[in-house]
């Protein structure tokens, strides 16, 4: 019997010893940890996408941005060197790599394989399953399709990962889809909605339209009819991958209305929501069946634009379903079902806010205002769950609507615009300026959780000005003889150059600030050699470019072209277009020649409500640099902020990053 | 019935009491305990543990006759009709007190969805409300316009919407504060009334109201019935479905239910020297 209690006495003191060594270990190795001189340091980067110094400035000595004005004060403010092109995707891209252009290989919202000359969306590509069994109609696909991020170069995150640092970085463009890494990320501009769009909303009206079913920009328009004050019709789904016909897949969609009150019931599978006319719903979950046991599901959001005497409806282009993406959409995968738990639905896709519709009139202005008050309200509560959890490493959280409302109200508030009315602009004028004010209270209340071991980091990609006049560049190409078209009795050249003879042709303009040579070799019908006749051919181009005047006023429309050589570095220059296109204050390419279409006449007014820009010379439009430190570099770019963030953690930046820290 | 579903109601209400503020899991789990608890003795006393002792007997025998000999496919055949043969015995055995169970089953079984299918309101939240009317061609047009009007802590966010001829009428509301509100609904000169909960805790809810009627107060027992002599057929409050948390898992409320209870009614069997 004692040798019993021996025995147990003796296993409760080796377990008891067991556990203290488990303890002792587990303390010593946490306690290695924290005594780093690294771990407790924090990093909190805010990106308000499009903020103009000039406009901040203004608005920080009217006092309106009392926050802004505290950090500037206590800390530094300077103007942001951007890109060249200053577009979000090739921005964003330089300050995720440290590298310019020619470095990460992101040069425009819009690429183009030469040997088509057909243009596609420069940050990620999707490729359909490779290997599939055709069964009928049904393909059975035996591999995965592919989404792959298109910008090259390592995210300053992978390498804060790399080196122990812990990092959550939300909604930053171009990162579609999220780049493998350890750290809490979310895409941002370049995630497409489930159509695999970057962004198709659906409009249902009863007003007599020619089709029952149109195509529109960005949009799909559905002519549908009324009986005993119901409509019955569908929301329109994807493509099913799984039939070769591709035939899009559908939900029942039923609508009743009410004989006078201006209120509609809106029926989608097992949901029932009851809107007032000029409001938005809540965010409904829709699913999309493919195959048996298959099916996609989204979210998406309806606007009751009108119920009498005829019926308006929109819904927003149906969003990845962040608790089931189709597609990755964030590091690690859960990671955006674990924000939809704290926060609910948000937005995925990457340009939410629904410019597209606003500017074909099929939302109005109070509607848009709504829905960016929305998606700011979703990124603050995403700042505030990370907020709560951060406690060491680097907190990015990006906002969009300070591009996409500068974009859409620019033209109330200034009097040169085209596009101004007295009228509208008495209520519209100050937007922007309410929109400045939101992102100072996001900034204040950052401000007041922050402790002294956070570097606080506001930044803005670029900034804005007035979109008066558009260019058509490719026109201005083919009056110049560079550009020759097949068929010369045609006046116009429909998108991707349908009508243009590129064995006639010596140079074409694709994207927002590219034109390209068709170069021997390299296009598919090139014609131009390299050598001597290029290089005349660059130097006649830019001369006469830079000499074009709007015979309306007599300004500068371009203030400079750039060589690539002349503002690139890296292993990627070559694929950038040839010459680099700094348009002046006021100017901008057209839609149309964006795309490859040469439409007639060579400039215009912009009456569109898209009537801010900032597609213009790099050097007019800098973004915004505020900070708790003091700035030392008389001139920071946005390539310098990635080795600003790694040396602030004591790491040394990449040899292929151009940047360098700037405290 | 509306007696016994007072009766009902105040014994499930003290039984949830402890529970109405901590997560839905920890009163699932008590409920499920107590519905073991019950349900043994039914089991045990109605049934003939004799003779399902017998009959699990020869089940296994047979299986083990399968393994055995498993090279003779005569043996293999005549065993697996065995097996089949004892099986439905079995189910004969236990349909009886099966039976008995039931009625304490669904009577818990109601009384615990109308506490876990739905939860109250939360300050913030609007819900649409839904009204029917009995037999709206009987009724003159006038009268087929009901009339909403909500208490205090409760505001109608849009107009009446008729459809079916004004047979059916919705509206959306929303909560205000929290607390235990009251919505009116004015129909031939006779008022109706429905309680809406704004609250984070679990409670008793009625998403639906019935006509009076036996089967409505049984299977609807959260709130009395509509009363005599109004023109409305049903109203109805859409509150959210509540979504129980199971180690990072959202199950319905009845899945983990019967996992729960089963497993308890496994782990009692031999304290309250059952077979089942």
């Amino acid at each position: 019997m004692k040798n019993i209690f021996f025995c147990m006495k003796q296993n409760l003191i080796r377990g008891r010893v067991f556990i203290i060594l488990c303890f002792f270990i587990i303390n010593v190795s946490c306690t290695g940890n924290t005594s780093s001189a690294q771990s407790t340091k924090k990093i909190l980067l805010l990106g308000f996408d499009g903020m103009d110094p000039v406009l901040l400035d203004r608005y920080m000595k009217e006092d309106m941005l009392p926050n802004f004005k505290l950090l500037k004060e206590k800390g530094d403010f300077k103007p942001l060197v951007t890109s060249m092109p200053p577009q979000s995707p090739v921005a964003w891209s330089n300050f995720i790599t440290g590298m310019n252009p020619g470095g990460h290989g992101i040069f425009d919202f819009i690429a183009r394989d030469p040997q088509t000359y057909i243009p596609y969306l420069s940050t990620s590509k999707t490729t359909e399953a490779k290997k599939t069994i055709k069964i009928g109609d049904w393909l059975i696909p035996f591999s995965n399709a592919e989404t792959l991020l298109l910008r090259k170069g390592k995210a300053f995150w992978e390498i804060l990962q790399d080196n122990g640092i812990p990092s959550t970085v939300l909604k930053v463009p171009a990162n579609f889809p999220p780049v493998s890494t350890e750290a809490n990320t979310l895409s941002g501009m370049g995630t497409p909605d489930i159509l695999g769009t970057y962004g198709t909303f659906s409009f249902y009206t009863t007003k007599d339209l020619e089709d029952e079913e149109q195509e529109i920009e960005s949009g799909r328009l559905f002519n549908v009819k009324m009986l005993n004050n119901t409509i019955k019709t569908e929301l329109s789904g994807p493509p099913n991958p799984f039939k070769e016909s591709r035939e899009r897949v559908n939900t029942e969609l039923i609508i009743k209305v009410d004989n006078n009150n201006p209120v509609a019931l809106i029926r989608i599978e097992d949901e029932e929501i009851l809107l007032n006319e000029g409001e938005w719903s809540k965010w409904i979950k829709v699913s999309f069946k493919l195959a048996p046991l298959q099916k996609l599901t989204g979210i998406c959001r309806f606007y009751l634009m009108k119920v009498h005497p005829y019926f308006e409806l929109y819904v927003s282009p149906i969003n990845i379903d962040p608790t089931n993406p189709n597609v990755p959409i964030s590091t690690p995968e859960s990671y955006s079902a674990d924000i939809a738990d704290e926060i609910g639905y948000y937005y995925t896709q990457g340009m939410p806010e629904d410019t597209k519709a606003l500017n074909q009139d099929f939302i109005n202005n109070e509607a848009y205002i709504e829905q960016s008050d929305f998606i700011i309200n979703e990124r603050q509560k995403m700042l505030n769950l990370e907020m709560e959890r951060f406690s060491s490493g680097l907190l990015f959280v990006y906002f969009s609507t300070t591009d996409l409302i500068s974009h859409m109200f620019w033209r109330y508030m200034d009097k040169e615009h085209p596009g101004y009315k007295s009228e509208e602009a008495e209520k519209y004028s100050d937007v922007i300026k309410k929109t400045y004010r939101k992102m100072d209270t996001i900034l204040g209340a950052v401000m007041k959780r922050i402790d002294n071991d956070t570097t606080l980091i506001i930044l803005s990609d670029h900034g804005f000005g007035p979109f008066r006049r558009y260019f058509h560049i490719n026109r201005w190409l083919k009056d110049n003889g560079y550009l020759n078209f097949i068929d010369d009795s045609l006046s116009e050249s429909n998108e991707f150059f349908e009508n243009v003879d590129f064995g006639m042709t010596k140079a074409y303009s694709l994207g927002f600030n590219g034109i390209y040579l068709n170069l021997f070799g390299r296009e598919g019908m090139g014609i131009v050699y390299d050598g001597a006749e290029k290089e005349k051919l660059i130097k006649n181009l830019i001369s006469k470019l830079e000499d074009v005047r709007d015979p309306e006023s007599g300004n500068q429309v371009i203030k400079k072209v750039y060589r690539r050589e002349e503002i690139y570095s890296g292993k990627y220059v070559a694929d950038a277009p040839d010459l680099l296109i700094g348009y002046n204050r006021g100017y901008r390419t057209s839609w149309e020649s964006a795309l490859g279409k040469v439409p007639e006449g060579l400039l215009g007014d912009n009456m569109k409500r898209w009537s801010g820009t900032h597609l213009w010379d790099y050097e007019l439009v800098p973004g915004i640099i505020l900070s708790n430190k003091k700035i030392k570099t008389v001139s920071p770019a946005l390539y310098d902020i990635a080795p600003t963030i790694l040396a602030e953690f004591g790491i040394k930046k990449n040899t292929d990053m151009v940047g360098e820290p700037i405290f | 019935m509306n007696f016994i579903n007072i009766v009902f109601n105040s014994l499930f209400d003290i039984f949830f009491y402890p529970f109405r503020s901590v997560d839905s899991i920890y009163g699932l789990c008590a409920i499920s305990l107590f519905t073991a608890i019950i349900a043994l003795p039914i089991f045990k006393y109605t049934s003939n543990q004799e003779e399902i002792k017998r009959v699990k007997a020869r089940i296994m025998g047979h299986i083990l006759e399968l393994r055995l000999f498993k090279d003779d496919i005569r043996i293999i055949l005549s065993a697996q009709k065995n097996i089949l043969k004892f099986n439905m015995f079995y189910l004969r055995y236990t349909l009886k007190p099966l039976m008995f169970m039931m009625i304490p089953m669904v009577v818990i079984f109601i009384h615990t969805a109308v506490r876990y299918e739905y939860r109250p309101l939360h300050p913030g939240e609007s819900a649409i409300v839904k009204a029917k009317l009995h037999n709206p061609n009987e009724l003159s047009i006038k009268d087929r316009e009901l009339v909403l009007t909500a208490s205090e802590g409760l505001s109608i966010e849009t107009p009446p919407l008729r459809i079916d001829g004004g047979k059916e009428t919705y509206w959306r509301i929303r909560a205000e504060r929290e607390g235990i509100f009251k919505l009116g609904f004015q129909a031939r000169d006779m008022e109706v009334a429905k309680r809406v909960l704004v609250s984070g805790k679990v409670a008793r809810l009625s998403s639906e109201t019935l006509k009076s009627g036996i089967v409505s107060s049984f299977f609807y027992p959260g709130e009395p019935s509509l009363p005599e002599g109004t023109a409305l057929e049903s109203v109805l409050v859409t509150y959210p479905h509540a979504k129980i948390n199971f180690f990072g898992w959202n199950i319905h409320w009845l899945i983990l239910f019967f996992i729960l209870t089963l497993g308890f009614g496994f782990i009692l069997m031999k304290p309250f020297n059952v077979r089942l």
